[in-house]
């Protein structure tokens, strides 16, 4: 390794604490909203913050790393309930709500009977706020998958919702 | 309120509230727990399964040498497609078929291999063998099958006895893996994958990785996997510039350029280069591909896409095409078809186009095969797998210490080059001796845990009570090496290179001090730690 590549490294390790301080939170809120589970988001927050500590010179060239942690969080959370499960998160009641009473019930079955996939994006586009091309680059699909998709989904949400009215 | 609105106002009100709490110590902590794991056991990087992508400046004597496998050159000969009979399509063709290749047998389901360990699947998604997670089996990196019955795989960090990178071999009816290859010395392994050469005889592709000054060198090898006979097939250049891969089915072996598109090369391993239009087209590089395990037709896929499309490597005519669920994120060939991953199943398809929906497999890989014979029973093998270690003759030249510490390093030396497990775990409890920041109430199982994850303690042990050490007199104790006293100690950090290897030293040196594994002993004889990691 070269001197440079040390001091590079070395400059990016003192980075994290700072990535970490801006984008726990955010990413932990988004898992718990995607997941319904808020003691399952938080692990898996901080599992995917420990691996993004650990590969930080990688991840920290990233166009979008708090969508890779994002990501990361989901794909372990989902292992997890699977290994322990045997069950689709789909099909399963969360352990841990993130909010009783919910303040729209209605918005709020009309989430959960979305696909995950689906779920996600319409986490990371309303409540994360992320644009077409950083939803893309976090679940590592084209920007025209992805706007296509949530254009989808958002017409099946507001059909669901606006009939309910 | 608009639906967006009510949305964005729903999930605001249901997520503002929590609060994560700030756990950035330990994380920082683990993580480099982790790395400083990662790099002391020498891991070499998780094999690039089927490709591996690389600066390349050329590829050079691609003409056979050494001991020839035993092949027959018209057994894998792409078949004349234009003449053979068109196979009823199923259901799911979404293009007439117009030519197959050959028949290959239909896949019986896959093996999937990763971090929890090897499982066996028919097509109907039924477990049949699960190979535990831990020991030989666990963090798997690359698995194929041998194609006789048996399963290939190789591990992230290759348990103890064999090298790290070494590639194992779970034959039919065994019960207790065989090494199939290990890398050359200063070389990491990577699989290619399988062929099947005369009279169905089971090859092995893998290439073995070189650095030199500026890049590296990769070795092409096949290993006939019944009489172990190997074939040198050449060696590709890595330098900057455009990227290769390799890719092999049968007896062919497929060069994937990387530049702003894919272009792939096909040689066949005793006939030379194949000509093939699929070699005249630029593919994206978000497609994946994968040889069909006789060389005859390449599979297509999009990375996220759902269209698959079989190819001739001879003619380059599509001979049909499949839709796949959305999400694929992998493409892997086997014996008798290819697997595609997605986030929700794994669908299993034959070289005619018929598909099967398996449960998902997120992480590793998976593989089709058409017969296996590896039963639950397998384990752990002889007696060195079992308490794994590595003699060593680390030369102990003395060094100006007190008696007694000169004492507890000398008997501590004798006992791990000889690999007394037990000795040296009586002495640590008489001691009262810091084995771990963990639990290590056991210190044989703990060692012998350690090993089984590609570390061998006991060698570490002997070749770090080599290096020069350092004195602590504030607190009364000689630590090795003497970089963990002292990270300035340019001649610790030097000697340390010489165990670890520069790319791990490197790693090491991100941090305040040496933090590697280390060696205390008191100033009256006492061992107080040995330890890895803070």
């Amino acid at each position: 390794m070269t001197a440079l590549r040390h001091a590079t490294t070395r400059l990016r390790q003192r980075q994290f604490p700072d990535f970490y301080r801006v984008h726990h939170q955010p990413v932990f809120r988004a898992l718990a909203a995607t997941l319904g589970d808020v003691e399952l988001a938080r692990e898996a927050a901080d599992e995917a913050m420990t691996r993004a500590y650990q590969r930080w010179s990688t991840v920290s060239t990233y166009d979008n790393a708090p969508g890779w942690v994002y990501r990361v969080g989901l794909n372990w959370a989902r292992s997890r309930l699977r290994k322990q499960t045997r069950e689709y998160l789909d099909e399963r009641p969360p352990d841990n709500p993130v909010h009783q009473p919910l303040p729209d019930p209605d918005v709020e079955r009309a989430l959960r009977e979305l696909p995950l996939e689906e779920r996600t994006l319409v986490v990371l586009r309303h409540l994360m706020d992320w644009s077409y091309e950083e939803i893309g680059a976090a679940l590592g699909i084209p920007v025209g998958t992805a706007k296509s998709r949530l254009h989808r989904v958002m017409n099946e949400l507001r059909h669901k919702l606006e009939t309910k009215r | 309120m608009n639906t967006e609105e009510r949305i964005r106002s729903h999930l605001e009100a249901t997520t503002s509230h929590l609060v994560a709490e700030d756990r950035l110590e330990e994380v920082m902590a683990e993580g480099r727990r982790r790395q400083i794991r990662a790099r002391t056991a020498r891991v070499l990087g998780a094999a690039a399964v089927v490709a591996l992508f690389v600066g390349v400046l050329s590829v050079l004597d691609t003409q056979p040498s050494g001991p020839p496998v035993a092949t027959d050159p018209t057994a894998s000969v792409p078949p004349d497609t234009s003449s053979t009979p068109e196979t009823p399509a199923p259901d799911t063709t979404t293009e007439a078929t117009t030519t197959t290749p050959e028949a290959l047998p239909e896949p019986a389901g896959v093996i999937v291999g990763g971090p929890d360990g090897i499982t066996v699947l028919d097509r109907e998604g039924n477990t049949l063998v699960e190979l535990g997670d831990s020991g030989p089996y666990a963090g798997i990196s690359w698995v194929a099958p041998d194609r006789q019955g048996g399963i290939l795989f190789q591990h992230s960090t290759t348990p103890m006895p064999w090298e790290q990178g070494t590639v194992l071999r779970l034959a039919a009816g065994a019960t207790e893996p065989s090494q199939v290859v290990a890398p050359p010395p200063g070389s990491t392994l990577v699989p290619v994958g399988t062929g099947v050469g005369e009279a169905g005889r089971p090859l092995f592709y893998y290439l073995a990785d070189t650095p030199t000054g500026d890049g590296s060198v990769s070795r092409l090898t096949a290993i006939d996997l019944e009489s172990g006979e190997t074939r040198d097939l050449g060696t590709i250049e890595h330098g900057p510039g455009a990227s290769v891969g390799v890719d092999a089915g049968g007896l062919v072996i497929d060069l994937v350029r990387e530049g702003d598109c894919r272009e792939h090369s096909f040689q066949h391993i005793t006939e030379g280069p194949i000509d093939s239009p699929l070699s005249d087209e630029c593919f994206p590089r978000t497609t994946m591909t994968a040889l069909s395990a006789d060389g005859a037709t390449m599979a297509f896929l999009p990375f996220q896409g759902t269209e698959l499309v079989v190819r001739s490597v001879r003619t380059g005519e599509v001979l049909w095409q499949r839709q796949v669920p959305a999400g694929a994120f992998n493409l892997w060939s086997g014996e008798g078809g290819w697997a595609v991953q997605t986030p929700d199943q794994t669908v299993l398809v034959s070289a005619s186009g018929e598909t099967w929906s398996l449960p998902p497999a997120e992480e590793g890989m998976a593989v089709p095969y058409v017969t296996m014979d590896v039963g639950m029973d397998a384990g752990l093998g002889g007696d060195s797998a079992a308490l794994p270690c590595r003699t060593t003759d680390a030369d102990l030249a003395s060094q100006d210490l007190p008696e007694p510490v000169a004492a507890t390093r000398r008997q501590l030396a004798r006992l791990a080059a000889s690999c007394d497990y037990e000795g040296l775990a009586e002495l640590a409890r008489e001691h009262g001796t810091t084995l771990s920041f963990g639990d290590a109430s056991d210190p044989v199982d703990f060692w012998v845990a350690e090993g089984r994850q590609g570390e061998d303690p006991l060698e570490i042990l002997a070749r770090v009570l080599a290096t020069t050490p350092a004195q602590d007199t504030e607190a009364g104790y000689w630590a090795w090496p003497a970089a963990h006293l002292d990270p300035g100690d340019e001649g610790s950090w030097a000697e340390l290179e010489r165990i670890f290897g520069p790319e791990t030293v490197g790693d090491l040196r991100q941090y305040e001090g040496y933090l590697g594994w280390r060696v205390g002993i008191a100033d009256d004889g006492t061992w107080w730690f040995f330890v890895a990691g803070d």
